[in-house]
């Protein structure tokens, strides 16, 4: 996407190389490396989901398509593209924009992401989108306090928008209700 | 002359007060997310969508709110295309080829400035042929059956695929990825749960909106959490955006050769945008005249390829409003959005809507209009924008896509869905996967498996279900092409350059 257009210069083999989603894996193997280990995966995954997709029948005799004609089609042009990208996973635009920063960082990013519908139940909209935002902010590179104000702010906006000015209801935490006969 | 008494019926829509403030409102985000780096239409109307939910407004309010969006950002990004050379479409890269050599000349004002009225008179033009073009379109396609709907959207998948500019196997695998995330959820024939994983969340399927929001959002922000540290982009300050007379005069015909290339590519189903401005900039370099400066900062080279692609994303409505077909990520985006709506585009939308179809053309030329006043005078502001940090601007954009996810169906379990799909996006935009086939997948795909199954039960055996006319056929002939123009051309390319990279 826009990488390509910022950061020229990226060489051919350089990309897929030093900014493998993967790194650790295939490292030693020289050209391809990471690259193709990523798209041999996901042409596993393509395979088990047609595996799942192929018991997908009806015996209806006006539904020759059945359920299953969709997924296995979308399982076979998956199958044929990572299958291809595998196999040749270089001939493209120079480099896939490797990381500057590694893969640490995205993994944490994407970590905070997950940890949001889990925390949201029990400390509710306020503090857990405010305080995944504000490690993002670091993430981001903005210092503890500069991230924290970043975090609330944008928590507390959210929240005053959707409940009172739109009347989306927002969870508030378990932690925050008082127990009532009815439950929480 | 009826279609002009219908516009003037839309009008009436389009300038009733809440309609108009829309329109306004619309045109100025689409100016903001399209300018800023990382939000863009997509995620903007995927963001909005529940809210306009939670509001209740009539659809065609909500449809030129959407629409204003769609076609404003094409004028903010032309901000950030020219002053920063960060081209937020692969339509724009065209624009950043003069538009950034006249900005780091110290003539970004008059590259913005022709650049707003390349886009206005694109604009405008080619609504002028939405009024003429979509009625005819619309009557035509009433003789549309299964088959043709279903050719039509293989040939929007192709043709998507195929101008995507990714190699061809990413191509394949976006597309294949749409599908697979389209048939999550009880096939609503047979009533078999597909991929459910044991949960009954998935027995809806995937809410299009929350792998819109994941696919974009999530992703752009695990990318920006990526790069983070590898230095921010400046913006040349802007003194002043000058028009002149004599400059308006040197663009003129390049303006008008772009508006027709543009609404013409624009009308096709998947050739949209991306092509329309290589073909407007290739044109341009052909007949430029004798002072040519292409490359270097030539007006001629922002005028085209601006007028073509702001009349390609008009062109784009047609078959997205009258077939129901889109042709880009954010038109089917967009029809993601029409039918959450209640609203079906097809070609009875204008007999059954048309409050929705006039009312939407006719505000489309206030919302130029509007967009016209607005860029002149207010590109400082604008360009004051790309300011906001990343650390506010991206943690921004996260919360506002979890708060727009929670408020679809009020399930946390969404979120996960979400991160999964940030997750897969990122993934896939590292592996230089197109996006756009994905999207479109998932939008059409149960769209184009309910037609292929009709097909099939009206048809007498495969060859008749598939070909029962020559309009089908002449689709499927127009889907070899799509598929086939490409790889010929890259195959020449290929030939032409010398074997030893």
């Amino acid at each position: 996407m826009r990488e390509g257009g910022v950061r020229p210069g990226v060489g051919k083999d350089g990309g897929a190389e030093r900014g493998g989603v993967h790194p650790g894996v295939g490292m030693g193997g020289g050209k391809g490396g990471a690259a193709r280990w990523v798209w041999v995966a996901a042409a596993v995954v393509a395979l088990a989901a047609g595996w799942e997709a192929w018991g997908y029948q009806v015996a209806f005799v006006t539904d020759a398509a059945g359920p299953r004609a969709l997924p296995l089609l979308a399982v076979a042009l998956m199958l044929a593209g990572s299958v291809a990208l595998a196999l040749r996973p270089h001939t493209g635009a120079p480099g896939s924009g490797p990381g500057e920063t590694g893969i640490v960082r995205p993994v944490l990013a994407g970590a905070l992401f997950l940890a949001i519908p889990f925390l949201i139940p029990w400390l509710g909209f306020m503090v857990t989108a405010g305080g995944a935002m504000a490690g993002l902010a670091m993430l981001l590179g903005a210092p503890l306090t500069r991230a924290l104000a970043a975090g609330s702010a944008i928590a507390v906006a959210l929240y005053l928008l959707f409940v009172y000015a739109l009347g989306v209801p927002l969870p508030v935490g378990a932690l925050f209700l008082a127990p009532t006969p009815g439950g929480g | 002359m009826e279609p002009f008494a219908l516009l003037a019926d839309g009008f009436a829509v389009a300038l009733r007060p809440l309609n108009l403030s829309l329109a306004f409102g619309g045109v100025v985000l689409g100016t903001v997310v399209g300018l800023l780096p990382g939000i863009g239409p997509i995620n903007a109307i995927a963001l909005l969508l529940p809210l306009l939910f939670a509001v209740g407004i009539p659809p065609e309010s909500a449809l030129i709110l959407l629409a204003g969006i769609y076609y404003g950002s094409q004028y903010g990004n032309s901000i950030s295309t020219i002053l920063l050379n960060v081209p937020g479409t692969p339509a724009a890269v065209v624009t950043a080829l003069d538009g950034y050599p006249m900005a780091r000349a110290g003539r970004g004002g008059e590259a913005l400035a022709i650049s707003a009225v390349a886009s206005f008179v694109g604009g405008t033009l080619s609504i002028f042929g939405l009024v003429l073009l979509a009625p005819l379109l619309a009557g035509w396609a009433l003789r549309f059956g299964p088959a043709e709907y279903f050719a039509l959207m293989v040939l929007a998948f192709a043709a998507v695929a195929s101008f995507s500019g990714a190699r061809p196997a990413a191509s394949l695998v976006a597309v294949g990825t749409g599908l697979l995330l389209a048939s999550v959820g009880l096939d609503p024939q047979s009533g078999i749960p597909r991929f459910p994983f044991g949960r009954l969340d998935l027995f809806d399927g995937l809410d299009f909106v929350v792998v819109t929001l994941g696919l974009f959002a999530v992703s752009e922000v695990i990318l920006a959490v990526e790069r983070a540290g590898a230095g921010a982009l400046l913006a040349p300050p802007i003194r002043r955006v000058r028009l002149t007379l004599a400059g308006l005069r040197d663009v003129g015909a390049s303006v008008l050769r772009g508006s027709g290339i543009g609404f013409l590519l624009g009308v096709l189903p998947g050739a949209g945008g991306t092509v329309s401005t290589f073909v407007a900039y290739g044109v341009e370099t052909r007949t430029g005249g004798p002072e040519r400066k292409f490359g270097k900062g030539d007006p001629r080279g922002v005028a085209a390829p601006e007028a073509a692609s702001n009349a390609a994303a008009t062109g784009a409505m047609i078959p997205l409003l009258t077939l129901g077909v889109p042709g880009s990520a954010t038109t089917a985006v967009l029809l993601g959005a029409l039918l959450a709506l209640g609203v079906t585009p097809g070609p009875l939308l204008l007999d059954r809507n048309p409050e929705v179809f006039w009312g939407l053309a006719a505000s489309m030329y206030v919302g130029n209009l509007f967009l016209l006043l607005l860029n002149l005078p207010l590109v400082g502001v604008f360009v004051r924008l790309l300011r906001v940090p990343g650390w506010i601007l991206m943690p921004g954009v996260a919360g506002l896509a979890v708060v727009a996810v929670l408020a679809v169906n009020r399930n946390p379990f969404d979120l996960v869905i979400m991160t999964g799909c940030g997750i897969l996006g990122y993934l896939l935009r590292r592996g230089r996967v197109p996006l756009a086939p994905v999207i479109l997948g998932l939008v059409l795909g149960p769209l184009a498996e309910r037609n292929l199954r009709r097909a099939l039960a009206l048809g007498d055996g495969v060859g008749d279900a598939l070909f029962p006319s020559p309009l089908a056929a002449g689709l499927w002939g127009l889907v070899v092409l799509a598929v086939a123009g490409p790889a010929l051309g890259r195959l020449r390319a290929r030939r032409g350059r010398p074997r030893i990279q």
